[in-house]
């Protein structure tokens, strides 16, 4: 196989050598050129993320209310956090919703993006429907789900009155409203698990697949051995993006259920909001938000390693 | 929307061509009421000079300032502070004030986090519950140089002291409001159901559930629903506890006084609304909006909605005002209703606190207390300004039997609701009577919990 340089053209010009010379200084990259381009984003990051998360770590040490000086207290923000059941009740409904939520866009999602890789008719304007929902605020969202979804004149009972089934309490039994809420988070992020599983899809090489049917495998062998292995890194990426999405989400519960009946649909994200803004806690919601952090970059390093280890494999 | 607002009147009633039917003595004695408990907290404020302001800002005709007040959502009440920001202008012509409205949604949110940053609105439009919040920890700022003299002897003792913390006024009572009982006329006469027609002819709540019943029976849906709007508005609840004679605080205003039988009995009254369906489970204190309890007494999925004063132009526009009327809370071993209305305050971000101090004084001079009460369907906090010698603008029946109800508001209620350690305590009281409105606690878990939470609050 030929080096990377002997693949350059004949001119001279090498991919990895030097670019030829016409005069000293036209072609010389200055050193502080690269410093130019990364530095806005630096400064951006730096001011309205790092700054901030700096910020939150030191504040998680003490007992700081929204404004005024706080008072050093060692890690009893973090010990009181363990020691309170809304805190353990919370994290359980994080668990319960990001395991509701993630299998279940992702998979939806595929199965969208196999329909729609397909000629279809109209196939452009199903694919923009589908992804519309990631484009529409999820504040909307939530109001048309508590509309559709309210038990006493709501779409969704008044249907399943006409179909002679019982009503349920969608939004206002604690049982159901975390699954009202998986639906209408699932509903919002299908569109976008399908966009990349499209754009996936299509990177495919034809040819194996052909190659595939020649051997004799049936669309399902085709798919679970060459289809789906080459999908492992699409959809890595997307599980721990839906992952880190569901530690995430706000708006949607805060609209639809504001984390009730009772506690039932209090995720941690709305623990740490109510912690700051209703009690007035900021040091003690900077601990949680530090605890969340912290998860998000151990699931983010696993993904990063488990993408390395499928590289290395393939 | 928040306790104590409502829409713009469009119908001028005379008020005088109306028999008063309530009695002046009575909205006289509700002050003395409250007066009384609420001398049980704060102590007077130190009279001690003639002059209106011991400020050195000039705060006269070469006043300078360009300020902001906040409000509510409400149109009528946002036009009203126009009116007045004009008025003041004509006398003092350098100073502009700005009203804007305070967005929908978590008050505490915006407000401390506009304080973080140092842009907070000069003067903030703030209810009896929230202030002692920011009264606490410096959100607003002592009023006291600018409130000198005999300035505080018309305003009613209980708002006064209520205004107060630890001796230092922090904003000034604008208005109170209360809560009453909404009814569908043709819904009751078709259930058959007779309203009472005085204050002491009430429903007991034994009367009112079985209503409640036959209401159910003709709507087929559902009794009534109540007017929570949200965590922050738990508050509400409270009458309950207090007809039935209980309270949440014992008089040290400290200890919690809920857990206890009577607690327990009060708590699961209003539970037991829930269980037998007699109300929404959607109308529970975090899943309940105005939009909703409007629509469901509108309708007619309801035949009654207990709610407060300030939404009754609200309830028109869905309903024919014909088609409705309003009688008085129901009652136990004694009366009692919510506690509603507003203070005006200045925050800690103003620049120009003392010009801010004298335009809110403006506001609620006894001429402009008596144009947005009547105007805009609230009750005044001035002695010299009696409830049944106003000329409300529109619903004076009604608002008759708000004045009448307003006196029953229990004069403890009022001391613990303004107390600093309120807020937390509402968020106490917010997710234990939720948990067990919807059906996850029992009324004895739910009481011993909201006690357990008020230890933890005030400590």
């Amino acid at each position: 196989m030929p080096s990377a340089e002997t693949w350059a053209p004949a001119t001279g010009t090498t991919v990895a050598g030097p670019a030829p010379s016409r005069g000293r200084s036209t072609n010389r990259v200055p050193a502080a050129a690269p410093w130019l381009f990364v530095t806005p984003s630096l400064l951006l990051f730096g001011v309205f993320a790092f700054a901030p998360i700096v910020v939150s770590v030191v504040l998680s040490f003490q007992d700081v209310q929204t404004f005024g000086g706080g008072e050093f207290v060692g890690v009893e923000n973090y010990s009181d956090a363990m020691s309170k059941p809304l805190f353990w009740e919370s994290v359980r409904n994080t668990v319960v919703f990001t395991l509701g939520t993630v299998p279940t866009s992702t998979l939806l999602g595929l199965l969208l993006a196999i329909l729609l890789n397909r000629r279809l008719p109209g196939r452009g304007v199903i694919r923009s429907l589908y992804f519309l929902p990631m484009v529409v605020s999820g504040v909307a969202v939530s109001l048309i789900f508590a509309w559709m979804f309210n038990t006493d004149s709501g779409i969704v009972n008044a249907t399943l009155s006409e179909l002679g089934l019982p009503r349920v309490d969608w939004l206002t039994s604690p049982g159901w409203a975390m699954t009202t809420v998986i639906l209408a988070v699932v509903w919002g992020r299908i569109g976008f698990c399908m966009v990349v599983y499209l754009a996936a899809l299509q990177n495919i090489n034809p040819s194996v697949l052909e190659a595939a049917q020649v051997d004799g495998a049936g669309r399902w062998g085709a798919f679970a051995g060459i289809v789906w292995p080459l999908l492992a890194p699409t959809t890595y990426m997307l599980v721990v993006l839906n992952i880190v999405f569901s530690l995430q989400a706000f708006d949607v519960i805060y609209v639809l259920t504001g984390g009730g009946p009772g506690f039932s649909t209090t995720v941690l994200v709305q623990y740490i909001f109510r912690s700051a803004f209703t009690d007035g806690k900021m040091g003690y919601a900077s601990a949680l938000g530090v605890m969340l952090v912290v998860v998000l970059l151990l699931l983010t390093a696993l993904r990063n390693r488990l993408a390395k280890n499928l590289d290395e494999d393939s | 929307m928040e306790k104590g607002q409502h829409l713009p009147s469009h119908v001028q009633h005379p008020h005088a061509d109306q028999p008063p039917s309530w009695s002046r003595r009575r909205v006289l004695g509700y002050s003395g009421a409250l007066a009384g408990g609420a001398a049980l907290g704060l102590p007077t404020l130190a009279a001690c000079s003639s002059s209106s302001s011991g400020s050195s800002e000039p705060t006269g005709a070469d006043a300078k300032a360009d300020l902001v007040l906040s409000s509510w959502q409400i149109p009528a009440d946002l036009v009203a502070y126009e009116k007045f920001a004009t008025d003041y202008k004509q006398t003092h012509p350098n100073v502009t004030i700005k009203i804007q409205e305070t967005p929908g949604g978590d008050f505490n949110q915006w407000f401390t986090t506009q304080l973080a940053g140092g842009s907070a609105p000069d003067i903030i439009r703030i209810t009896w519950q929230q202030i002692g919040r920011y009264a606490d920890n410096g959100g607003v700022i002592p009023l006291d140089e600018y409130v000198q003299g005999d300035y505080s002897a018309d305003f009613q003792d209980a708002f006064w002291k209520a205004a107060q913390l630890d001796g230092s006024v922090h904003g000034i009572p604008q208005h109170t409001d209360t809560f009453a009982t909404y009814y569908n006329k043709a819904i009751l006469k078709n259930a058959g159901v007779t309203v009472p027609a005085s204050l002491d002819q009430a429903w007991t709540l034994a009367q009112f559930k079985d209503v409640l019943v036959e209401v159910k029976k003709t709507t087929g849906k559902y009794g009534m629903v109540f007017g929570f709007g949200g965590p922050n508005t738990a508050y509400r609840w409270l009458p309950f506890l207090y007809m039935m004679g209980g309270k949440l605080l014992e008089d040290d205003n400290v200890t919690p006084a809920i857990d206890n039988e009577i607690g327990v009995k009060a708590i699961d009254w209003f539970a037991s609304l829930y269980r037998e369906e007699l109300i929404p489970a959607s109308n529970s204190i975090k899943g309940a909006n105005d939009a909703a309890t409007i629509k469901s007494f509108s309708t007619g999925d309801v035949g009654l909605m207990i709610y407060g004063d300030w939404i009754m132009t609200d309830v028109s526009k869905a309903i024919e005002p014909s088609k409705w009327d309003i009688t008085y809370m129901p009652k136990d071993v004694t009366a009692a209703s919510d506690l509603g209305g507003n203070l005006l305050a200045v925050s800690k971000s103003c620049k120009n606190p003392a010009v801010a101090a004298d335009f809110i004084k403006f506001v609620c001079d006894s001429e402009h207390m008596k144009y947005f009460c009547e105007t805009d369907l609230f009750l005044p906090v001035r002695k010299s300004l009696p409830a049944d010698s106003l000329s409300f603008s529109k619903q004076s029946d009604q608002m008759a039997v708000f004045v009448e109800q307003a006196t029953t508001i229990p004069a403890g209620m009022g001391t613990v609701e303004t107390l600093p350690s309120f807020n937390a305590i509402q968020t106490v009281l917010a997710d234990q009577l939720d948990l067990c409105f919807t059906g996850q606690q029992d009324a004895v878990k739910t009481a011993k919990a909201i006690s357990d939470g008020i230890k933890d609050a005030v400590s």
